[in-house]
């Protein structure tokens, strides 16, 4: 494959030969005529439509390539399918059935997974952070500790510092103009967002205890981008932005991917990726459904491509690459190592809560407005390793009682007594690093099978000690916040975020499922661009550094194309 | 009494009524920022009532001048409106950046969103120039030793700067998402420096470049206006929902600032 080989003869223009067009939601209500490759070798497929699916599939189509992006959601139109409605955007989510056990058992279902063309970035709180140079050495700075797989990346800080950049400039980031845990750093393209009650509490109890604080720089635009607003602090995010101010990749890159040529499939269930007899990826068999197909998920489809970039997330991602184990892969596509599914990682996410004297309205405007990364860092007084990220949450309403039912034990009247306060509550989360474990996995369910008849996801997770102790560490230090910003009532609920790992890059292909350009070590023409390349966690969103990873691998694909190695 | 006239109205009617236009404008942009925080308190009131009077007095020593009592009265009004613009700038600081969590720490944010610092100073400098027309009008040639020319040019030049502050400030809250958005910095400080040059070393070529870029700041103003109404038309739903992004978005009338002091300028340049 070379650069733009893909676009000559066989290239068939939207509702030519008679064919109905394909059309894609814009995001303005309106139709976007697309091409159609469902029946050409196309220069490359990728495997999901979210953080990291969309940068890579947008850049390889500008740069020339033939991409299909299939995703086994739905293609949402902003201004229809996202509601104001908590419950109705649970179709959001990834619901589809997996099984989780462990020691710790990850809630799956909710705010940790997105299913649809934006993937988990339609309901994501848009926090938009970057790594630590040290959060890249962890191994070298940590040590080995008992327990637990502490690895080096196999990238830099600054190998990934321009790919930070160039998506922070394609998303529009709105941060603060010093932002005070990375002082050498270009500026932020948008300011600093105005802060909500919730962040100026955090503000208020943070200065009273000399913690630094800061504005937390968010993919949503405080000032109008093209055709896009700035916000209006509806405060919706975390249930689909329905003005499109919020950069999620369903307004960012899609449009950037169809408009240069690329297919976005939704509906598009991939069950397993083929390979010919010298191991090279040739394609991969997917189900389609929806009322727009025309199909209902009972047949299978081939698109063949020279070249597959899997972007499933931590879940997903395993999952496919288990079930597409064949006579000359039997534990599966790229997993000689047996690392694939290993190292799961969650951020733990405990969020504490206090009521105040004076209304909050916690839900109003992006939850995440404020932050203090003052624990992010394996602190000297402490008896764990790694940090933790404080920041500002806004749960709406039906959450919030769920929280408050699950830490009090409230139920029926007594909730319906206490909810009546919910506007004079706010709380704090924290996103703190946990340890990488070869137990904690993603495998195939040995019984359960999906509506498609693939084998589900089993999910196993436990905490290493040290997570314990980061966390009950956080839970103090957020108390304090809590009560010098003058609330009370303090209580709070064990909850996590992300998901991270399964697919971890290094150098070492015993050790490793990708190299540092995402490339499977053991199928040449394989990429993998989500969060389960991940080998260490950190301590921050991760949304940012999925989509860096993403772009510096379109990167990676031209220049291995242009080498002719695809 | 200056003998230079323009349609009918000599150089100080020309700089009391552009006061009075200013005023009342400027007094729309207050209207939407009090309006939009509620009046919670009773002193957001303030500027209304002195501005008012400021544009009522103003107006009339316009139609009437060489009237006594009016000419009081505009005095009267042109200091209340210094004392209100004043007491605004305090509260202004005091209750949008040191009453907020954080206060100092988070000065830019504050600047950027909280009540705008250098906006009621305007109130005041137009107190200023209606005390300067109504000494004129009653005769007056010089303040304080100085010429009520060079008062007026080092007036507008400060004024100017104020308002290429305030506006780079928002413009930058903006991430000068339009290019446009750049022009506050570029021809209001060449005019600011013209009128610097001119007050140092009184010459015709300054003059000559300071009329230019004054003609030039006055269509910048006029252009902003429209710009600015464009601008509230991006915000979400535009025009549909206009009370709303007239609360929102940015300031529709407050590049007439520029346009205004441009024209109190060519009035100064021109009539006196």
């Amino acid at each position: 494959m070379t650069q733009g080989n893909g676009m000559g003869s066989h290239t068939r223009t939207a509702g030519a030969n008679g064919e109905r067009p394909l059309l894609a939601p814009g995001i303005h209500g309106e139709a976007v005529p697309m091409r159609d490759w469902s029946r050409d070798e196309v220069d490359v497929c990728v495997v999901g439509a979210g953080a990291g699916g969309g940068v890579v599939g947008a850049k390889l189509a500008e740069a020339g390539f033939s991409v299909v992006i299939l995703d086994a959601g739905p293609h949402w139109d902003p201004l229809h399918d996202f509601v104001s409605d908590e419950t109705a955007s649970h179709k959001l989510f990834w619901t589809e059935e997996r099984v989780t056990g462990g020691k710790d058992p990850v809630e799956l279902g909710s705010n940790n997974s997105g299913q649809g063309v934006g993937g988990s970035t339609v309901h994501y709180s848009m926090i938009a952070m970057r790594l630590h140079a040290d959060d890249f050495r962890r191994r070298t700075l940590e040590g080995s500790i008992a327990g637990a797989d502490l690895q080096d990346w196999p990238l830099t800080y600054e190998d990934l510092e321009p790919y930070y950049e160039e998506v922070e400039q394609a998303l529009q980031i709105a941060g603060p103009v010093h932002y005070p845990w990375q002082k050498r750093r270009r500026r932020f393209p948008q300011r600093e967002h105005q802060l909500n009650a919730s962040a100026n509490m955090l503000v208020r109890g943070c200065a009273a205890l000399g913690i630094p604080v800061a504005a937390a720089p968010v993919a949503t635009l405080s000032a109008p981008h093209r055709d896009r607003p700035p916000c209006v602090y509806r405060g919706f995010c975390n249930y689909g932005c329905s003005t499109n101010a919020k950069s999620s990749i369903l307004v960012t890159y899609i449009p950037r991917a169809i408009r240069a040529g690329a297919e976005v499939r939704p509906n598009a269930m991939v069950a397993r990726i083929e390979h010919d007899a010298t191991g090279r990826a040739t394609g991969v068999l997917h189900f389609r459904t929806g009322p727009s197909s025309g199909h209902n998920g009972s047949e299978l489809f081939r698109q063949r491509a020279k070249a597959i970039i899997v972007a499933g997330y931590a879940i997903e991602t395993p999952r496919l690459l288990l079930n597409s184990a064949s006579p000359l892969f039997p534990n599966g596509l790229a997993n000689s190592s047996g690392m694939v599914g290993r190292y799961f990682m969650i951020h733990a996410g405990h969020q504490t809560f206090a009521k105040f004297p004076e209304r909050i309205g916690q839900y109003k405007a992006p939850p995440g407005l404020a932050i203090t990364e003052h624990f992010n860092r394996t602190m000297p007084d402490v008896d764990f390793s790694c940090g933790y990220t404080v920041e500002v949450v806004g749960p709406h309403v039906g959450d919030f009682a769920g929280r408050m039912s699950a830490a009090r034990n409230l139920w029926g009247s007594a909730l319906r007594r206490a909810m009546f306060d919910y506007n004079y509550y706010s709380g704090l989360g924290i996103v703190g690093e946990t340890l990488p474990r070869l137990d904690n996995r993603v495998k195939l369910h040995d019984t359960e099978r999906d509506r498609y008849g693939l084998p589900v996801a089993h999910v196993l997770f436990g905490h290493h000690e040290n997570d314990q102790r980061l966390i009950d560490h956080s839970i103090g230090k957020m108390t304090e916040i809590l009560r010098a910003a003058r609330g009370e009532d303090v209580w709070g609920v064990n909850r996590t975020a992300h998901l991270m790992g399964t697919c971890r890059m290094g150098s070492d292909p015993n050790a490793s499922v990708v190299d540092a350009d995402g490339r499977a070590h053991d199928v040449p023409n394989l990429f993998i661009c989500d969060g389960s390349v991940f080998p260490t966690s950190g301590a921050v969103n991760p949304s940012l550094t999925i989509q860096a990873i993403a772009a510096r691998t379109a990167d990676r694909v031209q220049a291995a194309a242009a080498r002719g190695e695809l | 009494m200056p003998d230079a006239r323009f349609v009918g109205l000599n150089a100080f009617q020309w700089i009391a009524m552009l006061a009075a236009l200013l005023t009342l404008l400027l007094l729309v942009d207050a209207w939407a920022g009090h309006y939009r925080r509620g009046f919670i308190h009773r002193v957001q009131y303030a500027p209304f009532l002195s501005g008012g009077l400021l544009a009522i007095f103003a107006i009339a020593a316009v139609v009437a001048p060489r009237t006594g009592w009016i000419e009081s009265a505009l005095r009267v009004a042109g200091w209340l409106a210094v004392a209100v613009g004043l007491a605004g700038f305090c509260l202004h600081h005091y209750y949008g950046i040191i009453r907020k969590p954080g206060g100092y720490k988070l000065l830019l944010n504050y600047l950027m969103y909280g009540a705008p610092p250098l906006a009621p100073l305007a109130l005041s400098a137009m107190g200023v120039f209606a005390l300067i027309a109504a000494k004129g009008l009653a005769g007056g040639v010089d303040i304080a030793g100085l010429p009520i020319r060079t008062v007026l040019l080092a007036l507008i030049v400060v004024c100017m700067f104020g308002a290429i502050l305030q506006a780079g400030l928002l413009h930058f809250r903006g991430a000068f998402n339009n290019p446009l958005m750049y022009a506050p910095l570029t021809t209001p400080v060449l005019t600011a420096l013209a009128g610097i040059w001119t007050m140092a070393s009184p010459c015709s070529a300054a003059a000559i470049a300071l009329c230019a870029l004054l003609w030039l700041t006055l269509l910048t103003g006029f252009v902003g206006i429209g710009m600015h109404l464009r601008g509230f038309d991006r915000q979400m739903a535009g025009l549909y929902v206009s009370l709303f992004n007239w609360l929102q978005g940015p300031p529709a009338a407050a590049p007439a600032v520029f346009s205004g002091l441009a024209a109190i300028g060519l009035v100064t340049m021109r009539l006196l």
